[in-house]
């Protein structure tokens, strides 16, 4: 499948989008790096990108981000399906790994971020449909939650706890034979 | 919810894609946030329904001279009869030393056991589905001490599961020698924690311990020493607290203990008539409400004379089943058994009814030569415990 699509990929790669964000500033970036967004894929495919893609949830400041994290990845992905023919297996798996290290510290130092822009990052993830970056950022928020107390977690995000004591009292009853 | 900056504001499915990252056990326990996250969890993430705990059996049979070995059994098939299935063994080891360990309580697949013979009781945990055993640190200051005169110490113990981070706490009431029961602070250890704390109470309490310690949701319960009163320990809040008056007065004729039912705190009252034992269950909370928030939902009659040989609601927990199986249990011919009672339509609110006399003991599902058992709740899992070895 690599020789028969690589002309058409070249010519791809090459052709660029324009994406608006919602505060109306233009974002020019490769097909092959906003495709990473299956909403965007889809608009492509169906020849609906002429004149830019306005994306009305998705402020410049975030945007910006996503196409950061965007151009990472599709960078990663065109480096591995082109290293495969190229090295011998050992090496491969070498230069796979010294790949995956990269991207790993890349994702890592991406999330450094304060919780209003994490919060941002999950909302343009799911609406743009981006696979990758929706999983890095749940799991993030995931992680912070998990060990915490139901109080902890309404101090941590100003939640009203409204359940009535009745109700607070009968989710206990269901939590209590508990177990992984 | 308001939208300001790093606040919970996420689409349905925005938070279910957050949530589906989490175990189930901590989307159960997160329903406790708020009615919107109760709501995204049930709706987008459902948390797997908690299991129905079986009925666990723990024997005590007598050896002679001072030794005993220990069993639990927990019954399976409950619906088709019960099957017995030995899932944990104990007995004096090679010293010769006798053996009274007991059964504090369980929480989901842990037991809580006290070795009785150490000073101050020596606690500790086991997960008979995975063999693994964490021994707890020694109780301070219990070197020298006694319990109340004519208890032991494993009833001095209680066993508690946090709903709120699923997490365990060994709870210990310091009634010793002292007759009046006083207490002003309750013992707790955390699994996970390095020591045992002391937790003040608001003033001192007292403790009926022959009422029993039981843990439900996430607090353990007694009651006081004349009997006035339903005192609470929040593992939660760590916090002790009054949590009801009794629903009746317990009068000179008559025995009491706390126990649960389906998740709710309980007290078994009965009344001992020379032919005749009347029980009443009453329970906390939920339903049709009695006096004070209690309510009443079994009632149990058991007909036989003398006192001695009758049968009587198992103990600590005689209801499983979503509460429509009754335990009972009694002795014959020198043996225990356990009887259990199929009640239709228990888990509505009406009261249940049950009799038991000479033709109509129940079904008896275990039978055990020269032994004293308990029934407690069990849901096997295969939680670590190795994890709380080292403490953070």
């Amino acid at each position: 499948m690599a020789s028969a699509g690589s002309g058409d990929e070249k010519a791809a790669a090459a052709a660029m989008i324009t994406l608006i964000s919602s505060d109306n500033e233009k974002f020019e970036v490769t097909e092959a790096t906003a495709t990473l967004s299956q909403t965007i894929r889809h608009m492509i495919e169906d020849g609906c990108t002429d004149g830019g893609v306005p994306l009305p949830n998705v402020t410049s400041k975030i945007l910006a981000r996503v196409i950061e994290y965007c151009k990472k990845h599709a960078t990663a992905a065109a480096g591995e399906e082109g290293s495969s023919s190229s090295f011998s297996d050992a090496a491969f798996l070498e230069v796979d790994r010294a790949f995956l290290e990269e991207l790993e510290e890349f994702d890592d130092a991406f999330l450094e971020v304060d919780r209003a822009t994490l919060f941002d990052l999950i909302l343009a993830a799911n609406y743009l449909d981006i696979k990758g970056l929706l999983n890095l950022t749940c799991q993030k928020v995931a992680d912070s939650v998990k060990g915490k107390t139901p109080e902890q977690i309404r101090e941590m995000y100003n939640i009203v706890n409204d359940l009535t004591p009745e109700e607070e009292a009968e989710i206990r009853r269901e939590t209590q034979w508990a177990f992984e | 919810m308001d939208g300001g900056d790093g606040c919970w504001d996420f689409p349905a499915d925005a938070f279910a894609e957050i949530l589906l990252r989490l175990p189930a056990t901590s989307r159960r326990r997160l329903r406790l946030v708020c009615r919107h996250w109760r709501a995204v969890i049930d709706e987008r993430a459902p948390a797997a329904t908690p299991s129905e705990p079986k009925p666990l059996v723990y024997v005590i049979r007598d050896m002679g001279w001072g030794s005993a070995t220990a069993s639990a059994y927990v019954m399976d098939d409950v619906a088709s009869g019960g099957r017995f299935r030995e899932v944990w063994r104990g007995g004096p080891d090679t010293t010769g030393r006798s053996y009274d360990t007991r059964l504090v309580g369980t929480c989901n697949g842990l037991l809580c056991l006290c070795d009785n013979i150490r000073p101050g009781g020596a606690v500790s945990l086991v997960n008979p589905a995975t063999g693994e055993s964490l021994a707890l640190p020694p109780l301070p200051g219990s070197s020298g001490r006694r319990p109340q005169r004519g208890r032991r110490w494993h009833e001095t113990y209680g066993f508690v599961h946090r709903p709120d981070t699923g997490r365990y706490a060994v709870v210990h009431l310091p009634c010793y020698s002292d007759p009046t029961g006083q207490l002003d602070a309750v013992r707790v250890f955390t699994l996970g924690e390095a020591s045992w704390r002391d937790v003040p109470a608001a003033g001192a309490t007292s403790c009926r311990l022959d009422a029993g310690i039981v843990g439900v949701c996430g607090a353990a319960y007694w009651v006081t020493k004349g009997s006035e009163m339903v005192m609470a320990f929040d593992a939660e809040r760590e916090r002790v607290a009054p949590a009801a008056p009794l629903p009746v007065a317990v009068a000179g004729n008559s025995s009491s203990h706390l126990t649960e039912v389906r998740g709710r705190l309980s007290f078994v009252v009965t009344i001992d008539e020379p032919k005749l034992a009347r029980v009443e269950v009453w329970v906390l909370g939920g339903g049709r409400e009695g006096p004070r928030g209690w309510s009443c939902r079994y009632r149990v009659q058991v007909h036989g004379a003398p006192k001695a040989s009758r049968q009587q609601l198992a103990r600590p927990h005689f209801g499983f089943e979503r509460g429509e199986l009754v335990l009972t249990s009694g002795r014959k011919d020198r043996e225990s058994v356990v009887f259990a009672h199929r009640l239709a339509g228990a888990g509505k609110l009406q009261c249940c009814e049950v009799r038991v006399n000479e033709r109509n003991q129940g079904t008896a599902v275990a039978r055990i030569k020269g032994a004293h058992v308990w029934t407690f709740g069990y849901v096997e899992t295969t939680e670590p415990l190795s994890v709380y070895s080292r403490p953070r």
